[in-house]
């Protein structure tokens, strides 16, 4: 490089800036797409890898390390003496911890998890208690406390000092807004404060800190017959459990990035066009090729700088407002305990960095260097830009053909979520590049259906050839939007139809019972209770291993109405009575569609699950739905379960009442069985909550969805800003030849009305296929759940509105800012600009 | 008058305003517990066991020890019970009796020191008779009598992977110290109840790094129970218990006050258990020379801290006087209520060998 | 037909306040064609926007056609220079999207005055038969001018004003077009008020004015 290049380089870098200042709305669109894009990025990678720090402490239990779990064979938890028994014996790295799951006044869920802190093992034993200027007295002792993350405080509408009432009319200890290591969305007690407020005698388990093998062999030792002691692989299940769904918003998130990048594309669009004639003069003046290259570069450089820093500190606010929802989720689909502290890391900023200065080199870079490669002095005309569009969409379509063709290859081969999410991407993004020649084609065609009406109409649908060029990133950005919007919204209704009437089917009992301290079989057995009690259904179960997850094998009465209901996805012939009658040798089993569609498993095939004396093999007759549960689980009639576990714990007890029996018989029988009020679940109560649960796990999905929207309506307003702006001229001419206001916003509004209309009838398709690859494909894939899609046009209606919401908004800017500019761009008229 | 410091568990009742004066709880008023009051009938071994309706109390072992090679090792365990409200205990997870307990060995190699916690009411820790034998514990420290008295006993308790096993035994009785248990802590009427067991024959091992070593010594019980023991101008106190080559024992402390006027008192026990209280007047401390020790705490691991560690202790009445020295300079306490305890040398180890307690030393 | 009344306009300039017309008299006849002259910047555009409404003056009356254009709203704006007042500019500023035909009928159209005969005579007379179908970007400049033309004329407006409609033309062809211009003119019935800063343009009309430091003076034939 010569001396003096370094000093034209920052002279041709300042002549090519110095457009952004004339023109400083392009620098705010450029700005606004590559910020909205980045922010939402970031925004999800953020929530990810804090979900996944937060997996990384799932063997932490409120800051203490919790390497093992010691749990009752029984399912009866543990009892406080044989803690204290354990303490006494030296056992100092057990803890006790009561978890439960209660429901509010008006049935939103909370999780409540309790420990002794003075117990907890933190380093010399008095860390628990150092770190806050708390009031431990009041932690410990009666009252109690309850402490509330900020966040989960905020939802429920909790100020310190409340006693927030539950459905069941029990109240919580007092309020404090406060959170251990670990909490997550959990209200944090005293173990005691637990016990006494769920009327519990036992905890949920102990929990063991970091222990020798030596120590932990001595501890299995000392442990009663009923506990056991378990490794905890909760880090490992929730990593490999959640996987799908970190995918499933990375690519929401990369969707999102891709729209905002067509409003940088946009943007760039637009400075390029008023850019040409200083490229030409700097060009003329003999500027160098590599000169100009580097000028480029370096705009590049400052941009991505710019808009990464923008767009991160946007996309950590986004992430702070959207983690509530993410932690919701995961708590609820996995039992995942997410922190609501979220923290940039190197790795994101590294990462949005790059991805920033890739969509900028696709979406600036590229065009810009590909403008200087043209002719020095190129036409500069309309007509000219037309040619170029219709180029542009006949490589576009090319494309799109080829995505097509790739989309077909992958379907064949998908087999991960990630291939899935390919697929996806390229059925979405074939649409897209394909929509500026469907939208000209459709214009060409309705300018040909008028060929005889008034020439005023055929002016106006003529002139959407005019808007295209600038329409077609911003159309491109709506289809993608719209289609995801449609996809995953039927998506979500056919789940939660599927989910709701299969919670109709499952809980067909009108109570369901869930106490250690009722004896299910006598209380059925019972003849005091022949009254009011139709029916009763006690389940048994074990918990297991199986493919190295977590699965539940459950024993079913065979005999109850619920068995004789139980809704199969896919079965053998005489599925039902084949398993209830044990009939065949290996025995029969029910399994649920995540052993099929994850585990592999298939329809009469042999699996071999680990019971006590060895292993025992089953043939599968049928899949039953199981939403929701994200482990594998088994049904055996009960007896054969016991045939083979002999540690069965109770899970339950359904309970059908006679017609005309009342509720209050049933729990009055109940109490004097000795369960505990909070111990029973009305049916209605278990549905309102279970759909609960479901919105706000979909809660997250439906957050990205708008936000997606909102960045297309972004650059939907930017195309038309930017078509304003150049064609205000020509608006000023028509008026000139006496045109009216109203002519002039119907020959703008008109043909804009007509693309996204056609986007919008696209995307309904569109949409109904990509729901149909997420139903059919994605989510059997990442959850084994399969559903019917219920495809329903009122999302399709409602995202029209909202669409022409959008347009009616954008115009009226629009048209205020034509109002503004017209009068003086009409005196210029005809002077020579 | 030992262990007063009682104070840690001012941590967990007092308002964070407290935290910077760690004593602050032992000065409180204790409105709503039960008064000391002079001229309390004492009787064994009931008041082994705790007194609830006082605030607070403790079981406080020291000992000297000797292993065959005729080196000096110590040991120190000590249980402390505090009452968090006035309240009568309910017992139960309810229970308002919060434990702390805190062990040191002194070996030839150096000092190391636990502190644990625990609450009241659920067996986790507590002092009681066990099927009619005395039993003190939390977790798997415990200090178990033969019978309903403490002594004969045994004690056992590990501080990191070194464990402590001792028997522990006695021919005295008691010492009721001050005006018969009664022990006044200063002018305005502070007092504590307070009886020792001076004579302790102890014996039994510590297994360190998997080695057993055998040793045997003399041990000291400190028994006390109170509801507000400290004035409010008192800051700290030095205080020493020391067994002498002739067989006495000696225990003296001062509680030192802001004007420099200093809380004295003691007692001189004659090898039968015979006791006589000293008074200030029969008392008198110097210290000798300071040295600067490492004094980590949690909140502050790089501390410092200029410590008296040689003193002179004189009793002008009865013409004797002793050099106390301390058997090494690191036998710091650094939990959450830090201070300096362990094992001294009276006149280099000929005069007998002891343990000295220094608090609010401050950096 | 076009009348001002000592209109003046100033405009506001980084130097301070221009005024470029400083009380304009101005009275043109149903039919008259008259040239503007007048050095560059001495304010012919400015006086033809005004008369157009495109601009509003700062004093004075303008009125076109019996109507006085500051009483006007902008509807009514909008319907007198659809009918009344046509637009010839140096720029054709034809409609990209529309055919040649369609840009002819264009403000025909929109004033509801086609005219198929005289659209045909204008066509025939401007030579624009066999561009019908093209579209603007297909035609040379001087046949876009030809298209400007026509299209300003179909509708017989009252009053045509041209800001030197044959300034993107060479010598030659200007000469060509502006006699036929003239003769159009004159077909429609149009009065017409053209800006032009060449005497041999102004030849073709019947009356020249002189814009000389803001004001009007009739300038020698």
């Amino acid at each position: 490089m010569r001396p003096a290049e370094p000093e034209r380089l920052g002279g041709v870098l300042r002549a090519l800036l110095s457009h952004y200042r004339r023109h400083p709305w392009q620098a705010l669109f450029l700005l606004a797409g590559l910020v909205a894009g980045v922010a939402l990025w970031s925004a999800v990678q953020v929530i990810n890898s804090h979900a996944r720090a937060s997996y990384a402490e799932a063997d932490y239990m409120l800051g203490a390390q919790a390497t093992h779990w010691i749990r009752s064979r029984s399912g009866a938890g543990v009892a406080p003496a044989d803690y204290i028994a354990l303490r006494r014996a030296g056992f100092r790295q057990v803890f006790p911890v009561v978890q439960a799951r209660v429901a509010t006044a008006d049935n939103a869920p909370l999780a409540i998890v309790a420990t002794d802190l003075l117990a907890l093992p933190t380093g010399d034993g008095g860390e628990a208690l150092d770190e806050a200027d708390l009031d431990w007295l009041a932690f410990i002792q009666p009252p109690y406390q309850a402490w509330y993350p900020a966040a989960l405080a905020q939802e429920l509408g909790v100020a310190a000092g409340d006693r927030l009432a539950l459905h069941d009319g029990r109240r919580l200890p007092p309020a404090v807004i406060a959170a251990r290591e670990q909490q997550g969305r959990q209200i944090l007690m005293d173990v005691g404060a637990a016990l006494s407020l769920l009327g519990r005698e036992h905890f949920t388990a102990l929990a063991v800190g970091a222990i020798t093998p030596a120590e932990a062999a001595r501890l299995v030792d000392a442990l009663p017959a009923d506990l056991q002691l378990e490794a905890n692989q909760q880090r490992v299940d929730l990593t490999e459990l959640t996987a799908s769904l970190h995918t499933q918003l990375t690519a929401m998130s990369l969707l999102s990035f891709a729209v905002g990048l067509f409003i940088v594309f946009n943007a760039v669009r637009f400075s390029l066009w008023y850019r040409r004639p200083t490229l030409r003069t700097l060009r003329l003046m003999g500027v160098s090729m590599r000169a100009l290259t580097l000028a480029v570069l370096a705009e590049t450089l400052v941009w991505s700088v710019i808009g990464c820093a923008l767009g991160l500190a946007a996309g950590y606010g986004i992430s702070l407002a959207l983690l509530p929802g993410m932690s919701a989720t995961l708590q609820n689909l996995y039992g995942a305990v997410v922190g609501s502290e979220v923290l940039l890391d190197v790795r994101t900023v590294a990462l949005a960095w790059a991805l920033t200065l890739a969509g900028l080199a696709l979406a600036l870079a590229w065009p810009l260097l590909l403008q200087l490669r043209g002719p020095v002095i190129a036409a500069n005309t309309a007509a000219a830009a037309w040619r170029d569009d219709a180029r542009a969409r006949r490589v576009l379509l090319v494309g799109a053909a080829g995505m097509v063709l790739l989309a077909v290859a992958v379907y064949w081969h998908m087999r991960t979520v990630v291939g899935g999410f390919v697929l996806l991407a390229l059925v979405l993004f074939a649409a897209a590049w394909a929509l500026p020649a469907l939208l000209a084609a459709a214009q060409r065609g309705l300018g040909r259906a008028l060929a005889g009406a008034p020439l005023a109409r055929r002016w106006i649908v003529s002139d959407g050839r005019a808007q295209l060029p600038a329409l077609r990133t911003a159309m491109m950005a709506l289809l993608l939007a719209l289609t995801a919007n449609l996809g995953v919204e039927t998506l979500i209704g056919s789940f939660r139809t599927a989910l709701a009437d299969w919670l109709d089917q499952r809980l067909g009992a009108d109570l369901y019972v869930n106490s250690p301290r009722l004896d299910a079989p006598r209380f059925v057995a019972d003849p005091a209770n022949a009254g009011w009690l139709a029916a009763g259904h006690a389940r048994t179960g074990v918990t297991l291993r199986w493919q190295g997850r977590p699965a539940k094998v459950y024993g079913l009465d065979t005999t109850t109405p619920d068995t004789h209901r139980l809704p199969l996805a896919t079965a053998a012939p005489q599925a039902l009575a084949r398993w209830s009658a044990g009939a065949g040798m290996p025995p029969p089993i029910l399994a649920n569609e995540q052993a099929h569609y994850l585990g592999g498993l298939q329809l009469g095939q042999t699996v071999t699950l680990p019971a006590d004396d060895g292993p025992a093999d089953y043939t599968v007759v049928g899949f039953f739905h199981d939403y929701g549960n994200p482990y594998y689980q088994f049904y055996l009639p009960r007896e054969a379960l016991e045939r083979r576990w002999h540690a069965v714990q109770p899970t339950g007890l359904a309970l059908w009442l006679t017609p005309g029996a009342s509720e209050a018989a049933a729990e009055a029988a109940l109490q004097a069985a000795g369960v505990q009020p909070g111990e029973w679940s009305a049916q209605g109560d278990i549905k309102r909550l279970s759909l609960k649960i479901f919105d706000r796990t979909f809660a997250m999905t439906a957050a990205m969805n708008t936000l997606t929207l909102l960045v297309a309506g972004a650059a939907l307003l930017t195309a038309l800003l930017a078509i304003l702006h150049e064609r205000l001229p020509e608006f000023a001419q028509w008026r000139a030849l006496g045109v009216t206001r109203r002519e002039l916003l119907r020959v703008i509004a008109l043909p804009l009305g007509l693309f996204v209309g056609l986007t919008w009838l696209l995307a309904i398709p569109l949409g109904a296929l990509l729901s149909w690859l997420l139903i059919h494909d994605l989510n059997v894939m990442a959850f084994g759940w399969s559903m019917p899609m219920l495809w329903s046009p009122l999302p399709a209606l409602k995202l029209g509105l909202l669409s022409a919401g959008i347009v009616a908004l954008v115009l009226a800017i629009v048209l205020t800012q034509l109002t503004r500019k017209l009068p003086q761009a009409m005196a210029q008229l005809g002077s020579a600009s | 008058m030992k262990r007063l410091w009682l104070v840690l568990l001012m941590l967990f009742a007092g308002p964070a305003a407290a935290q910077d004066d760690p004593y602050q709880v032992l000065r409180s008023t204790g409105e709503g517990y039960a008064a000391v009051e002079p001229g309390r009938a004492f009787s064994f071994p009931a008041d082994h066991l705790p007194h609830p309706d006082y605030r607070i109390e403790w079981w406080y072992l020291t000992a000297n020890l000797k292993d065959a090679e005729g080196r000096d090792w110590g040991l120190q365990w000590t249980l402390f019970r505090q009452a968090m409200s006035p309240a009568t205990d309910t017992e139960g997870w309810d229970s308002n009796q919060m434990w702390m307990a805190h062990a040191a060995i002194t070996t030839p190699e150096g000092h190391r020191h636990e502190q644990r916690f625990a609450r009241g009411g659920v067996g986790q820790a507590d002092v009681r008779l066990d099927n009619g034998a005395f039993a003190a514990w939390l977790d798997d420290w415990s200090l178990t009598g033969e019978g309903p008295s403490v002594l004969p006993g045994r004690l056992r308790f590990s501080v990191g992977e070194a464990t402590v096993d001792m028997q522990l035994g006695s021919d005295t009785p008691p010492v009721l110290q001050g005006e018969g248990g009664y022990s006044r802590k200063s002018a305005q009427g502070q007092a504590s109840y307070y009886y020792s067991q001076p004579h302790i024959a102890v014996r039994g091992q510590i297994v360190q790094g998997g080695r057993p070593v055998a040793l045997t010594g003399t041990g000291w019980l400190d028994r006390e129970w109170s509801s507000q023991p400290l004035a409010d101008n008192q800051q700290g106190w030095d205080w020493f218990s020391l067994h002498l080559a002739d067989g006495h024992a000696l225990m003296v402390y001062r509680l030192r006050h802001d004007d420099g006027k200093h809380w004295l008192s003691g007692s001189w026990v004659a090898p039968d258990g015979t006791a006589r209280t000293l008074g200030a007047d029969d008392i008198a401390l110097t210290v000798l020379d300071t040295r600067r020790v490492r004094t980590p705490t949690a909140a502050d691991p790089k501390a410092v801290r200029e410590l008296p560690l040689v003193w002179r202790v004189r009793l002008p009445g009865l013409g004797r006087e002793w050099t106390v020295r301390a058997l090494i300079d690191d036998q710091w306490m650094g939990g959450r209520v830090p201070y300096w305890e362990g094992v001294v040398q009276v006149d280099g180890g000929a005069g007998g060998m002891g343990y000295m307690e220094l608090t609010g030393y401050g950096r | 037909m076009l009348r001002f009344d000592g209109v003046v306009k100033r405009y506001a300039q980084p130097e301070g306040e221009v005024t470029v017309l400083a009380g304009v008299d101005l009275a043109i006849a149903p039919g008259e064609a008259v040239a503007l002259l007048g050095e560059s910047g001495s304010g012919k555009s400015t006086l033809l926007h005004l008369a157009a409404g495109l601009d509003a003056p700062d004093a004075g009356r303008i009125e076109v056609g019996g109507q006085t254009l500051s009483m006007l709203d902008e509807r009514a704006l909008a319907a007198l220079r659809r009918g009344t007042v046509s637009l010839v500019f140096q720029q054709f500023h034809l409609i990209g999207t529309l055919t040649v035909a369609d840009n002819i009928r264009f403000q025909a159209a929109l004033c509801d005055r086609l005219d198929p005969a005289f659209e045909a005579e204008l066509v025939e007379r401007l030579g624009l038969g066999a561009q019908l179908d093209k579209y603007p970007h297909q035609l040379s400049g001087g046949q876009q001018q030809r298209v400007a033309i026509a299209r300003a004329l179909l509708h017989r407006p009252p009053l045509v004003l041209a800001d030197e409609p044959t300034g993107n033309l060479d010598e030659r062809s200007s000469g060509a077009v502006m006699a036929l211009f003239r003769e159009l003119v004159q077909a429609a019935g149009s009065a017409l008020l053209m800006v032009t800063h060449s005497h041999g343009m102004a030849d073709y009309l019947d009356r020249r004015l002189w814009l000389h430091d803001g004001r009007l003076q009739h300038a020698p034939g």
